[in-house]
């Protein structure tokens, strides 16, 4: 996995655990790997994996089940989908706006674009 | 079970075979080598003089001491390298450990295993130029003159051993050059002090009522204390001077 | 696991190196020590592992003075030199003589790692290329399981695969209850894996901060022009626009730029220090 080099990198596993979700690649209930597999896979500190885990927890995304592991919420999905939503809203949608404010575009022009897209 | 931190069997156990088995090689070629060489001359001694190989064995033992000194410079060899000594004295074992496994190395283990070639070379002459099975050289294993040379190496090898410890570099030269500027300091002292007390005693015999007084125990006093030294200080003192020095070492 | 206060040391009397230095180290953690050259960071380690003798201070490891070579406390850490001496000898054999000396050593962790650094017991130690005998010292230093390990530039001479390997073993085998330091300069190969930071320069540890905290108070960021009213407390120019690091005043969690933060810690020890008194 390549890290980019704006976001903390929890943040940016938590990227990548949100994707394997969403994707359903990690199905809801389902075990996911160790902390510890996962530090040794993309090769960070064992806490910063712990970090992403406590968060993604914390949003109610994973759980631990003592001494077994860690699994997919069983609404993990719905959980995933309105974390990345908030994430989008707040953060990409903004600079989006400002470009459109730029190049003097307004709501219609991107309804367009839109259309054209999903066609 | 809790381990001393100061001796544990085991750990000089575990040092001893290990600097035995890391030097092996080396060790084996220079003592085949001196061995072999030893074979040579005794064979061209016994067959140029037939008889005289008992004559040999001071030539021997003067070898053995000599290796033995060699031997014993370089027996820290590990600490004059900082490369080495990071290793060596991150080893879990204490500093007892590590002057006990080098005093066994070269203080005891190898005077026998050297005494043992002498015989066997010895054995080995008389085998070849003579035909004969000698085994007197075996019988005299613990004869006087051995256990005295053993003894007397057990002394010296001491000093040596601290020479190891103490330089960092040409540690077998560098004690011979602290031994010989020490003895001709001692000479220097000695002959002073010889030359102050023989006056002073030459001028108390002119009175005669003076020399009466003079007591031979006073005169016999200084070899005496020096003998002592010799023969119950000298190895302890050099042992002890050693363990400090090892103690001390930084890389 | 190492408490070090008030620590003095000079190779010559009128060098000094350390100055009243203090560090105390956790287990559970992989510190990255970092330092300009000729700050004292092998040193350091060798202090620790009791291989130099401080002048004044004191340096504790399990509660042992370092200078003692306790063999308990010997046995409980690992020095992992910059460069380093190995018999000619097998491996196999280089295990046999030494891992007795450790009485939790695990040999099935030993013959993990070998393989996973591609070393057969059979292989001569002299005759191995220099990150190879690396790679071996770090495989038999972790087996050792102690509990304090000491590397001093680890991925000097390391080829792309092994830095990975090496990063990997490190995520893997390092339990709660150790606590690794690794003195580097090459910051980019470990920069995920070293938490927390720890900077020695002037003979003193001027910083001393985990990642999370790091984050929550200071921000990275790399901006096109630096407006009139922000105050940065480190900037620098490059291609892409300028490289800063300000108070994480809108409490964003950013990716953070060691390099970056090191270059401005020593540029600006009480800008930075006082940010995180706040």
């Amino acid at each position: 996995m390549e890290f980019n080099d704006k976001q903390a990198i929890y943040l940016q596993i938590a990227d990548y655990f949100c994707e394997r979700i969403l994707n359903k690649q990690w199905k809801e209930g389902e075990k996911i790997p160790s902390i510890r597999d996962i530090a040794v896979q993309l090769e960070v500190n064992p806490n910063t994996a712990f970090r992403t885990y406590n968060f993604l927890q914390d949003k109610g995304i994973i759980f631990n089940r003592r001494g077994i592991g860690y699994f997919v919420a069983e609404n993990g999905f719905t959980k995933t989908m309105e974390f990345k939503k908030d994430i989008f809203i707040q953060e990409d949608l903004p600079k989006v706006f400002q470009t459109m404010d730029m190049l003097k575009m307004n709501t219609k022009d991107l309804e367009k674009e839109y259309n054209e897209f999903k066609n | 079970m809790e381990k001393s931190n100061i001796f544990n069997i085991n750990r000089l156990y575990l040092l001893t075979r290990r600097h035995l088995f890391s030097n092996l090689t080396g060790w084996m070629i220079a003592f085949g080598a001196l061995s072999g060489v030893m074979l040579v001359i005794s064979l061209l001694v016994a067959n140029f003089q037939p008889g005289s190989l008992a004559m040999l064995t001071p030539t021997y033992l003067t070898i053995m001491f000599l290796g033995g000194y060699i031997f014993t410079s370089s027996i820290f060899s590990e600490l004059n390298e900082p490369r080495k000594a990071t290793h060596y004295l991150t080893l879990p074992v204490s500093v007892t450990e590590r002057l006990a496994s080098a005093w066994l190395l070269t203080g005891i283990l190898f005077p026998l295993f050297a005494l043992l070639m002498i015989f066997l070379i010895i054995f080995l002459a008389n085998l070849i130029m003579n035909l004969t099975f000698d085994f007197s050289p075996f019988a005299n294993l613990f004869s006087g003159n051995y256990v005295n040379a053993f003894k007397t190496y057990l002394v010296t090898q001491s000093v040596f051993l601290l020479g190891a410890a103490y330089f960092r570099k040409y540690n077998f030269l560098k004690t011979l050059l602290v031994l010989f500027v020490f003895f001709v300091a001692f000479m220097i002292v000695s002959g002073l002090l010889g030359w102050l007390f023989l006056s002073h005693l030459a001028e108390m015999l002119a009175s005669e009522e003076a020399a009466l007084n003079v007591d031979p125990v006073a005169v016999r006093w200084i070899p005496m204390a020096a003998n002592f030294f010799y023969n119950y200080l000298m190895l302890p003192f050099f042992l002890v001077t050693t363990w400090f020095t090892l103690k001390e070492r930084q890389v | 696991m190492v408490d070090i206060q008030e620590l003095c040391f000079g190779y010559s009397k009128k060098k000094t190196l350390f100055n009243h230095l203090d560090l105390d180290l956790k287990p559970g953690n992989v510190y990255g020590l970092l330092g300009k050259n000729g700050a004292g960071k092998t040193t350091l380690l060798k202090v620790i592992s009791g291989l130099v003798f401080s002048d004044k201070g004191r340096c504790l490891v399990h509660g042992h003075q370092s200078k003692d070579r306790v063999p308990e406390c010997l046995e409980d850490i690992c020095f992992i030199p910059e460069e380093y001496h190995l018999p000619s000898i097998r491996i196999d054999r280089f295990v046999m003589l030494h891992a007795p000396f450790y009485k939790r050593f695990d040999h099935s962790k030993l013959a993990w790692l070998l393989k996973e650094f591609q070393l057969e017991p059979h292989n001569r130690l002299h005759q191995l290329s220099f990150g190879q005998r690396k790679k071996f010292l770090l495989a038999f230093g972790l087996a050792t399981s102690a509990r304090l390990l000491l590397m001093d530039e680890p991925t000097n001479g390391l080829d792309i695969p092994s830095k990975s390997q090496f990063r990997k073993v490190i995520a893997a085998s390092v339990n709660e209850d150790q606590c690794v330091v690794i003195s580097t300069h090459q910051v980019r190969d470990l920069q995920n894996l070293i938490d927390p930071i720890i900077i020695i320069d002037e003979g003193k540890i001027i910083f001393n901060q985990n990642i999370e905290r790091i984050a929550s108070v200071l921000h990275f960021d790399t901006l096109m022009d630096i407006k009139e009213n922000m105050q940065p407390l480190y900037q620098e120019e490059g291609i892409g626009g300028y490289a800063v690091i300000t108070p994480n005043l809108e409490e964003k969690d950013s990716r953070i730029d060691i390099e970056l933060l090191f270059n401005g810690v020593v540029a600006n020890v009480n800008g930075f220090n006082n940010e995180f008194k706040k």
